[in-house]
């Protein structure tokens, strides 16, 4: 087990920067989540940790130890691939075995060792057979055995639940978890799933174009994105954005469309620096829980009357689109509510929860 | 005509089709064999009977009793197996470094390599026939080796090119996460996922050295350092008052023999190796 450190690292495919200048400290124990669109560096910065890729400038070091010019046998991590990238020639027995001969480990603790974690998989009768008799789940439980069986220092997972079908990922994704609360080794995990990052990480690391956006804790980053990306890319549905005027009238209110939407007092005292912004435009950003379908549910000067474009049932909920302006926006509503598409409907912002956003750098205003 | 007949008619097509060009492809070998087992007198009364009217083996005893003919086939067998051997050992790491490592000019020497394929090997047979001169190498199986090395190594990297490129590098990766070296990754993942290709590669240069006329006929003019071709083509003309044709076709069965049983063997390695790397798998 051991912290992992990354000190202004980049890598540079030719004149392609893959990773600009990422800084990141990753506890001993922790479950860090790497998320991002495809291309943003995520994997770049995982095969950068293992050795796997060189790093063009900066350190790493796992636990205290400089590993830039270690080769990835030496790093004493695992790792386990997208396509699971398991041995075709090999058995299970042997594709977890493998990294333990490799290491002389003696026979009996490689037996001990493979049948523990197959045990542990639920694998134990696939045993003897090859990775192409296997499911892709099973492949994949295989592929996190072989990870296990070494007793890393870190554990590396590059998008391992992606090839999985929907309701297999969100199983193997509780198993995950609850492996790195059984084994308590450092986990780090790249994802473009949102939704695996929000359940799965203690932190996430959101990239884009190759720079690290932000880091906190799931919930921190929802409720406080920096920008407008990683407002918009954590939360799903995504964040509703939309061009505001900031304006004031005893108290700031944000103009959207010929709306006055008030921005309460206690917002007024969060946004320190939204005064700046008076008469002047900015991104007004309000997650889609936050809208009800009913007018004044959260005091006045908060209703909006929009036409609804489409109603999405998801069940327990509805997903409700309509314009406003310029903008598409979108409300969670509950499965009772009555809206129907195509019909005029009040709608109303919880400003307390509203995020606003400079409309050049894309930061958010605090 | 309904659907179904339509479909129904298809398939007889198809099959007939198949059953029609397996025919054209097999007649000369069927033919072949027939033709040895005629006896002389048959021979020279019905020249070359489709079925024979008395079936006898005096064509292969005749063909055993001559007295280079193990020394033929002992300079084909170890051509063929040394050339296979020499172009694996070579082609091996030349297409691993091509399909896997990035370095200047690769994709230059991948074409050049290509371009030396390409060239019909004829206008090479008087250029490699002075160099074997002036190395003292013609007549000898080392020269013959050497040139039957160089046409079957281009092509012997570029199939294994083309079937290292589509091993998944993830698999290599894990390998070096595991605990291999370069090497390592190579030895314990890459060559044995490789099986497949590499029994393709060996298959060919096997069959392109057992089979091969112009440059064994080039540099090797005495008797018994004849290879099996250049002997069995040789064979009317020496004994033409005795033997005939049955005997040169009860030596081509002999030598068809070998390259039959390798593709027996290896024919699913065979296709899976050329295949190989056509897609992104």
């Amino acid at each position: 087990m051991a912290r992992v450190v990354l000190e202004n690292v980049t890598k540079r495919f030719g004149s392609v920067v893959a990773v600009n200048n990422a800084s990141l400290e990753i506890k001993d124990k922790e479950f860090v989540v790497l998320v991002g669109p495809s291309g943003c560096g995520k994997s770049t910065t995982l095969r950068m940790i293992a050795g796997l890729e060189e790093i063009s400038e900066g350190n790493i070091y796992i636990g205290d130890q400089l590993v830039n010019d270690i080769p990835p046998k030496d790093r004493d991590i695992a790792m386990v691939f997208q396509n699971y990238a398991l041995y075709p020639h090999m058995d299970v027995y042997n594709n977890m075995a493998f990294g333990l001969k490799l290491r002389k480990v003696p026979k009996d603790e490689i037996d001990a060792r493979v049948r523990q974690a197959a045990k542990m998989l639920g694998i134990e009768e696939l045993l003897g057979r090859r990775p192409k008799a296997l499911s892709g789940g099973q492949r994949q439980r295989v592929a996190v055995g072989r990870a296990i069986v070494r007793e890393p220092q870190v554990f590396l997972m590059d998008e391992p639940l992606s090839n999985l079908d929907a309701k297999l990922r969100v199983q193997m994704r509780t198993e995950l978890v609850k492996l790195h609360q059984r084994l308590q080794t450092t986990m780090i995990y790249v994802t473009h799933d949102q939704t695996e990052a929000m359940t799965m990480g203690d932190r996430i690391v959101v990239m884009k174009d190759a720079v690290i956006q932000q880091v906190g804790e799931p919930l921190e980053i929802y409720d406080n994105p920096d920008n407008v990306f990683v407002a918009g890319f954590i939360g799903s549905p995504a964040m509703n954005f939309m061009e505001a005027r900031v304006g004031y009238d005893e108290g700031f209110y944000l103009e959207v469309d010929c709306h006055k939407l008030k921005v309460p007092p206690e917002v007024e005292a969060r946004l320190a620096s939204l005064g700046d912004y008076k008469d002047r435009k900015v991104i007004f950003g309000i997650r889609p829980e936050d809208i009800k379908d009913e007018p004044e549910s959260f005091g006045e000067g908060c209703s909006i009357n929009a036409v609804v474009d489409v109603t999405e049932p998801m069940g327990s909920e509805i997903y409700v689109y309509f314009t406003l302006g310029n903008a598409e926006l979108v409300a969670r509503v509950p499965a009772t509510s009555g809206v129907k598409a195509g019909k005029s409907h009040p709608f109303s912002f919880n400003m307390n929860k509203l995020h606003v956003f400079d409309i050049e750098t894309e930061k958010a205003i605090r | 005509m309904d659907r179904k007949t339509g479909m129904r008619l298809g398939d007889v097509l198809k099959n007939f089709g198949t059953y029609l060009f397996t025919a054209l492809f097999f007649f000369p070998i069927y033919w072949l064999l027939m033709a040895s087992f005629v006896g002389l007198r048959d021979m020279v009364a019905h020249g070359f009977p489709l079925v024979p009217p008395s079936f006898t083996l005096e064509s292969y005893r005749l063909f055993f009793k001559h007295p280079d003919v193990w020394n033929w086939l002992w300079n084909s067998i170890v051509v063929a197996l040394v050339s296979t051997g020499i172009s694996l050992v070579l082609s091996i790491p030349a297409a691993y470094a091509l399909a896997r490592l990035r370095f200047r000019g690769r994709e230059l020497m991948g074409r050049l390599i290509l371009f030396t394929y390409i060239v019909p090997s004829v206008l090479l047979l008087v250029p490699v026939f002075l160099v074997m001169t002036k190395l003292k190498l013609t007549n000898t199986l080392q020269g013959l080796i050497l040139t039957h090395v160089t046409f079957s190594l281009p092509f012997c990297i570029w199939m294994l090119r083309g079937f290292f490129a589509s091993i998944p590098s993830d698999l290599e990766d894990a390998g070096r996460v595991d605990g291999c070296s370069r090497l390592g990754v190579i030895s314990r993942i890459v060559l044995p996922v490789s099986g497949p290709g590499i029994a393709a590669a060996a298959t060919f240069t096997f069959t392109l050295s057992w089979q091969e006329y112009l440059f064994a006929f080039t540099l090797m003019s005495k008797q018994n350092m004849k290879t099996l071709p250049v002997a069995i083509a040789g064979f009317p003309a020496e004994v033409m008052d005795q033997v005939l044709w049955a005997n040169m076709m009860a030596s081509s069965v002999i030598a068809t023999l070998p390259v039959f049983i390798l593709f027996l063997y290896l024919e699913k390695y065979f296709v899976q190796g050329l295949t190989a790397g056509a897609v992104k798998g």
